[in-house]
Formats: C-alpha cells, structure tokens, sequence
C-alpha cells in the first residue's frame, strides 16, 4: 500500500519534471547567456535518472 | 583502391566477422519454439537487455540525422532527445516492471498479441500488425538507405552497401533470432558507444587545439548566435512536433515494447534499466556536443558551412584519420544494422503469433514461417531502400506519428488492465486506433509525410492533435460504457425495489 503511494507520488513529481522541461526553458531560459540551457536539461534529467534508478534498484516503486 | 578504401574494407569485415561469430555462438543458447525465437523465452541477462534495448532504440539518425539538427538548430536539439531519454526511463522504472511480469504470466511474444489479450480482440491484433507494417517498413528502409550512402560516399556503391546491410540484417536474424540479435546489438552498442566516445576525444584533444581554438571560445561564439538557447527553428510548436511522438516512443514501437519480455528475472530487468539509463546519456551528450562543438567551429570560419544538415558527420570526418574515420563509420553502420534487424524480428513476431500461431494453423511449420517472414520483410524493405521510393522512404519521418494512436489504447490496458475487459472497451480501442492512424495517413498522402510532421493546426502539431483524437475517442468510449453499466445498475435496482414494493402492497 505504501509502495503504491510512492509510486503514485512519484509517478505525480515526473509529470512536473517533464513539464518544467517545456515550460522553464520557453519563459526563464529562452535566451541564455552561456550554457544555462544546456545544464538546466542535463541537470534535470541527470537528477531525474538517478532517483529513478535509486528507488527502481531499492524496490521502492 | 584507394589507402581509404582498404582501411574501411578491412575494419567492415572484421565487423561483419566478429558480430556473425556471436550471431552463430549464441545458437547454443538454443531456438525450438517461437517463444525462444522472438524472445528468447525470457531468458535474457541484464547486460544483453539493456543493450539491446540502447542499440534498437538509437538508430542511424544519432550519429548522422541528430548532429545535424544540433548543428542547424543549436541547443533544442538537446532538449529534443533528452526528454525522450527521461521519460523512456519513467516508464521503464513504473510501468516496465508489470509489463514484464505480466509478459511472463500471460506468455506474450509479440506485442500486438499483448494488445490482443488485454482486450481480448483479436480484432485489435490484426489492426495493430496493419499499423506496424505500414509504419515500420519505411522506418526499417530509411535505416539500409542511412548506411548504404555511407557505402555510396566512400566509393564502394550505393547498390553494394544495400546488398551487404540487408545480408546482415537478415542473417544476424536468422541465425538465433532474439539470442543473435541480442548479442550483436550488446557487441554493437559497445561499438556505438566507443565510436561516440572516440570523436568526442579527438574533437576535444586534436581538433580543438589544432584550430587554435579553445571550448571557451567556441561557446562565446555560439552564445553570440543565440545557438545556445531556443533559435527560431525551435518554436513551441515545433518543439512539440519533435517531442511528443518521442515521448510515447516506449509504448507504440513494437521493437522496444518486446525488449520490455526478455529480462530472465527481475533483478536483470531493473540493472538493465540502469545500464540504458547510462547508456543513453552517454550516448545523447556526446552526439550533441559534437554538433555543437562543429558549429562553433563554423562560425569562427574555421570549419566549413554546411548548409545540409544530414552531412555534418560526414564532412567531420573527412578529415580525419582513415582508421578512426572508418572506425566511426561503421557504429553508424551497426547503428542502424542493430535498429532495422530488431525491427523486422518484432513486426514478424506480430504476423506469426496473431495471423498463424493464434489462429491455430497447426500445419504449418512456425521455424520455417518465422524465418520465412522475416526474409519477406527484409526484401521488401530493401527493395524499398534500392529504389530510394520517395514517398514510402518519406513516410519514416512519420513512423512515431502512425503509431501514436497506439499510445492511449497501450498506457491505459497496462496501467488498469482490469478497467478494459468489455465489448464496449474493445469496441473504443479498434475506434481509437483506426481513427488516429487512419487521419495521420491520410494527411501524409494529402500533404506528404515530411511537410505534416511539421505542418500545425490550431497551434498543435498533427502528432499532438492525433494523440488527442485517439485518446478522446478512446475515453469518450469508455466513459459511455460506464455510464451505460450504471444506467442499467439502476434501472436494476430501481426494478428490484418496485417488485418488493409491489409484493409489500399486496401482502
């Protein structure tokens, strides 16, 4: 049951992140000085990767 | 022969020699039914999983198309192929897991079958094997043509390079099935991954430094040109032309869903999860990076323009080195060799197990049937590459589009299977999916696959207005049966309390 709670919790906070992938770099990062851009996307995806593969390997989903 | 020529002979064959030597070893992993043929009966280990999975899913377009786009379009391009690699990952980590058990509980080899089952209509297989054969043949074509013109421009024919890849593609197919194509692609991933790994260095350690130039100038060069942000090509719109069919890439291409069978157990599954996640972040930077370090170099005139996109790569190349040109070449090459024979053995599985096996065509021979299909598939699909057939080999830019219809029907019976037993449901799936894909082709023969990708109505891009016509078709048919049960619950109940009033009254 609190598998299922994470998972949904979870399953919530991606959605949010891959919205933020469209939406952050089309209002606050549309035209950025130097590699901003480049480390917002990685940065996330990079966070993103490890947490998954963190809760996936600890049979938390 | 040219020096050149020699080298990339050389390097090709000890390619096609050592990846046909584990194409035969793995034959003693052993093949007798089509379970072991198209999926290996669910015996894969992690490291040929996740590999697999890697080599399938990053085609040609990585080494050739994507640089390109990078090239033309700046840092968007990053953003493109990120999200897809993000949400690919979600899915595997959320959703994977149940698909595989229930892979394992309920015996699916192919993926139209799964579809089939978890809705029980057989209806719903057959449309789906029309879907993919429509969708992925040009997809399998664009990947022999990407490599053959590798073969045209170093002089050794166009005609030559789509003799050898279709002979690879085939052979490395038959001579295991899912054991031979596994085992290659893990042998080619690792390919892949060097070769990226390799023009990354030589970019960064020879030349950088032999233009007299530095990373830092080059980003201050690329920052001037705004090709460090979102440029004009990048519009939301566009963004989301590129993005969304991308996005559900995991759930509609029937190559990938299988690989989602293969693991042996769950522990192999989930390390295979990591090992891609690892993969394709590698794999996707340094692409990107070395797009972006070409164009830096252009805009400080020290490399030349290019005005063709998908000739970034070759241009780069040119001026190395034979061995390590040739070295790269040939990840393009098993690249694309590693997405096309996957391909082909997934829309095969589809045709075996939906149209003879589950028909209980109990006379014919499923080895020979299988093997017999997949040469079908891989001729017509060559054929296609040898003619260069304009529109068929067009209709590959739109391969993820035909197949988003797919997306809703797929997501919904593997998060709730238990909602999508019923006529009614049955019914809203063949509808959504014929609905979707019947309007995304009919637009690629109206206004052509390349210019629909991009063409925009209302401000969505025809990818997202056929995701959301399928979905609401789907729903809206779902949602009817509902409302159609509850309806009748009542009137039920309403019945049952009139009866008992009744015999209250007389009583």
């Amino acid at each position: 049951m609190r598998l299922r709670s994470l998972k949904r919790h979870y399953l919530k906070l991606s959605i949010v992140v891959v919205l933020t992938f469209y939406l952050i770099p089309y209002t606050l990062l549309k035209n950025p000085l130097g590699l901003e851009l480049l480390f917002f996307w990685v940065g996330v995806t990079f966070a993103w990767l490890v947490l998954t593969n963190a809760l996936l390997i600890g049979d938390l989903m | 022969m040219s020096e050149y020529l020699g080298i990339f002979i050389t390097l090709l064959t000890a390619y096609v020699l050592a990846g046909s030597l584990i194409a035969y070893l793995s034959r003693r992993y052993g093949v007798k039914s089509s379970k072991d043929y198209f999926v290996s009966s669910y015996r894969l280990g992690w490291f040929p999983t996740a590999m697999t999975y890697a080599a399938t899913t990053y085609s040609a377009f990585m080494m050739v198309g994507l640089v390109g786009l990078t090239y033309s379009s700046g840092a968007g391009a990053l953003g493109f192929e990120l999200v897809y690699l993000l949400v690919t990952v979600v899915i595997l980590a959320s959703i994977g897991p149940d698909v595989w058990a229930m892979a394992r509980e309920r015996g699916w080899v192919s993926p139209s079958e799964m579809l089939s089952d978890l809705y029980d209509s057989r209806a719903l297989g057959y449309l789906t094997v029309g879907v993919y054969l429509i969708a992925m043949i040009p997809y399998v074509s664009a990947q022999i043509i990407g490599a053959a013109t590798i073969f045209e421009g170093i002089g050794l024919g166009y005609e030559a390079g789509v003799v050898v890849i279709t002979l690879l593609i085939l052979v490395w197919i038959v001579l295991a099935g899912m054991w031979s194509i596994a085992t290659t692609d893990a042998y080619q991933g690792v390919w892949m991954l060097s070769a990226a790994a390799l023009l990354v260095f030589l970019l960064t350690y020879y030349l950088l430094p032999a233009s007299g130039t530095t990373l830092t100038q080059l980003t201050e060069a690329l920052s001037v040109k705004g090709l460090l942000g979102l440029t004009d090509f990048w519009t939301p719109q566009t963004f989301l032309a590129y993005t969304l069919p991308w996005i559900f890439f995991a759930v509609t291409n029937p190559q990938v869903v299988v690989r989602l069978y293969v693991a042996k157990d769950r522990t192999s599954y989930k390390r295979s999860v990591l090992l891609f996640s690892i993969f394709g972040l590698a794999y996707t930077l340094a692409v990107v990076y070395v797009g972006l370090v070409v164009r830096g170099l252009t805009e400080l005139n020290l490399f030349e323009s290019v005005t063709k996109a998908d000739l970034v790569t070759s241009k780069l190349l040119s001026g190395f080195n034979p061995t390590l040109s040739s070295f790269i070449y040939i990840s393009i090459i098993a690249a694309a060799v590693s997405t096309a024979n996957s391909i082909v053995l997934a829309v095969a599985s589809s045709f075996v197990r939906d149209l003879i096996e589950k028909r209980r065509r109990l006379n014919v021979n499923i080895s020979h049937a299988s093997n017999s299909i997949v040469t079908l598939l891989t001729m017509v699909s060559s054929a296609i590459a040898f003619m260069r057939a304009g529109f068929v080999v067009d209709l590959s830019v739109l391969t993820s589009v035909l197949l988003l219809p797919l997306a809703p029907v797929t997501v919904v019976a593997w998060v709730a299977p238990h909602t999508i037993k019923g006529k009614p449901q049955r019914i809203a799936a063949l509808t959504a999916v014929a609905v979707g894909f019947t309007m995304s082709f009919a637009l690629a023969i109206i206004l052509g696959p390349r210019k629909t990708f991009l063409t925009t109505y209302y401000g969505l891009p025809v990818s997202a207005l056929v995701l959301i016509t399928s979905t609401t078709v789907f729903l809206a048919g779902i949602l009817a049966s509902r409302r159609g049960k509850v309806k009748e619950s009542r009137e039920r109940v309403e019945e049952t309390g009139s009866t008992s009033s009744t015999r209250d009254d007389i009583r």
